[in-house]
């Protein structure tokens, strides 16, 4: 009775229960996510498979009596090349090379064409800023679109987003349901309003220091009435505004003591702002504290210095965070991780960090509790650095969301 | 006297060593019965049934329903088996000091083919939990056989007179008695089972076991009995005149068994490695109902019908096994089974004979013999064919071992096989020693795409537990031929 109540309780335990699936499913998925153009998700299957098992061979034994030919990265590498990730395409293309077992294939008979053709591909795609793929494509894809849809892909990460839009508007038209184009065009979009808005920043940003300065100017020329003009200006455009605030501070008690005071002693020097960057550096508010360097920079080298390391950490986290959009958990653990080292303090690295070790976590059978345990620990700090904070459920994981929301 | 007194004792128990063929003292029954009964499917049988740690295939929930969580795609088989059993006495021959006697060789052979296993497994997920379920019929103890003894029994005695140096034969009996039966049925079991996944490395499998359906022995004797009976009355070395007696009897025997019960099985798989894995089986016991019909007829006409009602102690079993795939075409597997058959016994019930009227039968002073309460008789067929008296029970032990080989060739492949297997029954000799039986088996199968068909030919055998006076004397051999065809439905 006692055995049947134990399986009685883990079978009613099944939704508590997140399995890895065996290597050859993970695989088999994989090869029809290729024939579906999931590239993506072809490429997180990929990266289960060979989490298990990360040798290619032909004819490996399954289960029962039933041998499949595994060769996982000639089709990561496929999926690789439809991301436009060409430099991993061709290390995963090349490792499939050397193992050497497509020959011996005896069920997936095409795939060492397939890997000559994508190695192929490959070659062409060399300069791909300059030229985009015009080669024949391969059997897996429609041959009056992907080119197109290819060159769209090379425009995109070359930045030119205009003409990648033709690209894949021309996609689309021709085939309405292609869902990487439609996946490009959004990003696309993405792209064109995050630009927009960083264009409209730095036209404010500039404005802001314009009137600031000015303001200084005037103070330090005791036009009080012009500089608290400017400083309101100032504060006007940024509210929060710290240095225009001060000298609206120190004009009004100058007024109240009906005295003008020569502002030497009080005036902020550059010193003051360089350490009010700082301080703001270190209490993790990285975006006021770059806007703070970059007003200094021009009088206090040592800014230089903070604005590398600021944007040291914004390449590192962004280079984390797109391997872990990729799958590649263990290469966004290594970028956001050296990230956070001079970079602790910023909740959204602290969460993709806390997002990759949990993503490992669930895809090794929720077995390994080190990695469960970094992940709850990266999502207390992004907790402890931003209680509001909210993870995207259009880009996470319902499971990873739910292990967020129990910390 | 004393000569003459010893002479018709030894005659009377070599042919008594001979079956007595009613189902209460074996015969009719395959040797076999007599342990533990595994699993099913040609693939496992052709690797010597050492398949607990590897079980695979839709065949699985007969030998580890945690197996069975290896399957990702629905898969239906089919286990067809022919059984082909023999028991030999080469001849039996008694030396005192004044006499010596001998009986000439004999034969029951045994027959017949029957479905084994039919199954379907599907496999599902609940969220991620992956889970396998199975439903499957097997025909456990296959009784469906058709059964002849022939024998020609030629009796000699010889003796050695006072005073004379040569043996003198004062005694010579001839007989030839056949028989046949016909016996369909068996003890058959439904399976429901469900295997889950819960973890890469470890699965748990549970089949609940529905035990039903019976057996008919229909058996036809036939006697035919010349007696040339030579005697020294006078013990003077000149022998009388030979007197000759011929005698031609038809006994006809039918018996029809009944039996149910429920038991279920715990299964274990564990994968430490991918070349590794470890399983382990627990069945419960399980008390079966059980009824017996023993009618007795003489020339069509019942004279008596014994009624057994029952219960079957049927006895729980634990089993290990260990797999290694040494390469991904190589498979290696052993197993250990044991049962415990020395707690088996027919329990809680009654037994009652009535003749052809319907009265109780009577004994041999006229009495009427009463209604007889069972309790703690050994398990059917443990029953000393000379002593009439139960023999000792042991616990049952089996250990397999087999080996496969699959060679590849495009999208079909050839699997050889091969193993051997070690399995001793509960019941003891006549000595009460107990009886091992050696098995080899070789197997081979074709597989294209995702139908697979296997054949294997198990053989088996050893000294026979019927060797009452000479346990070396008396062998029993059998050879099973399976074939089995499994479908994986590509969804």
């Amino acid at each position: 009775m006692r055995l049947i109540r134990i399986i009685v309780l883990v079978l009613l335990c099944a939704n508590c229960l997140v399995l890895a699936a065996e290597w050859y499913v993970s695989y088999e998925n994989a090869v029809e996510a290729i024939q579906k153009q999931q590239w993506q998700r072809a490429v997180d299957l990929l990266n289960a498979a060979i989490a298990e098992k990360s040798d290619s061979k032909a004819n490996a034994k399954t289960y029962g009596l039933r041998f499949i030919d595994y060769f996982p990265y000639l089709y990561r590498g496929i999926a690789f090349y439809h991301l436009g990730d060409y430099g991993r395409a061709l290390e995963d293309l090349k490792k499939e090379e050397r193992f050497g077992e497509l020959g011996r294939a005896t069920k997936d008979k095409g795939a060492r064409q397939k890997l000559q053709q994508y190695l192929n591909l490959l070659d062409q795609q060399k300069g791909a800023a300059e030229k985009p793929p015009e080669s024949k494509p391969p059997e897996t894809q429609r041959p009056s679109i992907e080119p197109l849809f290819n060159e769209g892909v090379a425009l995109f990460n070359q930045k030119n987003f205009d003409a990648a839009r033709e690209k894949f508007n021309a996609v689309l038209q021709a085939e309405p349901n292609h869902a990487q184009a439609a996946i490009y065009l959004k990003r696309i979009e993405d792209e064109i309003e995050r630009a927009r808005v960083a264009q409209a920043e730095q036209e404010k940003r500039e404005q802001i220091n314009q009137e600031f300065s000015a303001g200084v100017e005037l103070y330090k020329k005791q036009d009080i009435a012009g500089a608290e003009k400017r400083f309101q200006n100032v504060l006007a455009l940024e509210s929060s505004h710290g240095e225009a605030a001060k000298y609206l501070d120190l004009i009004r008690r100058d007024k109240k003591t009906s005295e003008i005071v020569a502002p030497t002693k009080s005036e902020p020097t550059v010193d003051t702002a360089f350490d009010t960057a700082v301080a703001l550096f270190e209490s993790g508010d990285y975006k006021k504290a770059k806007e703070r360097f970059l007003q200094v920079r021009a009088s206090d080298a040592r800014a230089n210095d903070y604005l590398k390391t600021i944007a040291d950490a914004e390449q590192k986290m962004e280079g984390g965070i797109r391997a872990y959009f990729e799958g590649d958990y263990d290469q966004a653990i290594t970028e956001l991780g050296e990230c956070a080292k001079s970079y602790a303090q910023n909740a959204h690295l602290q969460a993709f960090l806390a997002c990759a070790y949990a993503a490992k976590y669930f895809l090794a059978g929720a077995e390994e509790e080190e990695w469960v345990a970094n992940a709850r620990q990266h999502f207390s700090k992004v907790k402890e650095l931003n209680s509001s904070y909210r993870l995207d459920d259009r880009y996470i994981s319902p499971r990873i969301i739910e292990l967020f929301a129990s910390q | 006297m004393r000569r003459r007194f010893i002479i018709p004792f030894v005659a009377v128990s070599i042919m008594a060593a001979t079956p007595r063929l009613t189902f209460s003292q074996g015969v009719g029954l395959p040797e076999t019965f007599f342990s533990a009964v595994i699993g099913s499917g040609a693939r496992a049988f052709g690797m010597g049934g050492a398949f607990i740690a590897i079980a695979d295939d839709a065949t699985a929930a007969s030998w580890n329903p945690a197996g069975l969580s290896q399957l990702e795609k629905p898969e239906v088989s089919v286990v067809f088996a022919t059984n082909d059993l023999e028991t030999t006495q080469p001849s039996v021959t008694f030396t005192a000091e004044t006499f010596s006697a001998s009986a000439s060789e004999f034969k029951i052979s045994q027959s017949g083919s029957n479905v084994d296993f039919l199954s379907f497994a599907y496999p599902f997920r609940i969220r991620n939990l992956k889970m396998v379920s199975q439903i499957s019929y097997q025909r456990l103890i296959n009784l469906a056989l058709d059964s002849h003894l022939d024998q020609p029994f030629i009796f000699r005695a010889e003796t050695f007179p006072a005073g004379r140096n040569q043996p003198q034969p004062n005694v010579h009996i001839e007989n030839t008695k056949s028989a046949t039966i016909n016996s369909a049925g068996g003890g058959d079991l439904i399976a429901a089972s469900l295997a889950v996944q819960v973890s890469p490395f470890l699965s748990l499998g549970l089949a609940a076991n529905y035990f039903y359906r019976g057996f008919e022995n229909n058996q036809q004797v036939e006697f035919e009995v010349t007696d040339t009976v030579f005697v020294d009355e006078n013990e003077d070395g000149v022998f009388d005149e030979p007197s000759t007696e011929s005698e031609t009897d038809t006994f006809r025997n039918l018996q029809e068994g009944d039996l149910s019960g429920f038991n279920v099985n715990f299964g274990v798989l564990l994968k430490p490695t991918q070349r590794v894995s470890l399983g382990f089986i627990f069945r419960t016991p399980v008390t079966l109902d059980f009824k017996l019909v023993d009618h007795e007829a003489q020339d069509r006409t019942i004279v008596e019908t014994v009624t057994t009602d029952a219960k079957i102690e049927y006895p729980y079993s634990i089993g290990f096994g260990l797999a290694v795939h040494a390469i991904d075409q190589l498979t290696l597997s052993s197993d250990f089974t044991w049962s415990n058959w020395s707690e088996s016994k027919l329990t809680h019930g009654k037994r009652v004979c009535r003749d052809g009227f319907g009265e109780l039968c009577k004994d041999e002073f006229g009495e009427r013999i009463p209604e007889e309460i069972v309790d703690d008789e050994p398990f059917p067929g443990n029953v000393d064919a000379i002593a009439e008296t139960p023999r000792e029970q042991n616990d049952t032990q089996q250990f397999r071992v087999g080996a496969e080989y699959v060679f590849l060739r495009g999208s079909w492949l050839i699997p050889l096989r091969a193993g051997f297997f070690t399995n001793t029954l509960y019941i003891t000799d006549g000595n009460e020693g107990s009886v091992t039986y050696l098995g080899y088996t070789v197997g081979v199968g074709f597989g294209i795409k995702d139908l697979l068909f296997d054949a294997a030919f198990v053989y088996q055998g050893g000294n026979s537990f019927f060797s009452e006076l000479s346990p070396d004397d008396r062998k029993f051999s059998s050879k099973q031929f399976y074939v089995s065809a499994i479908y994986r439905f590509d969804l």
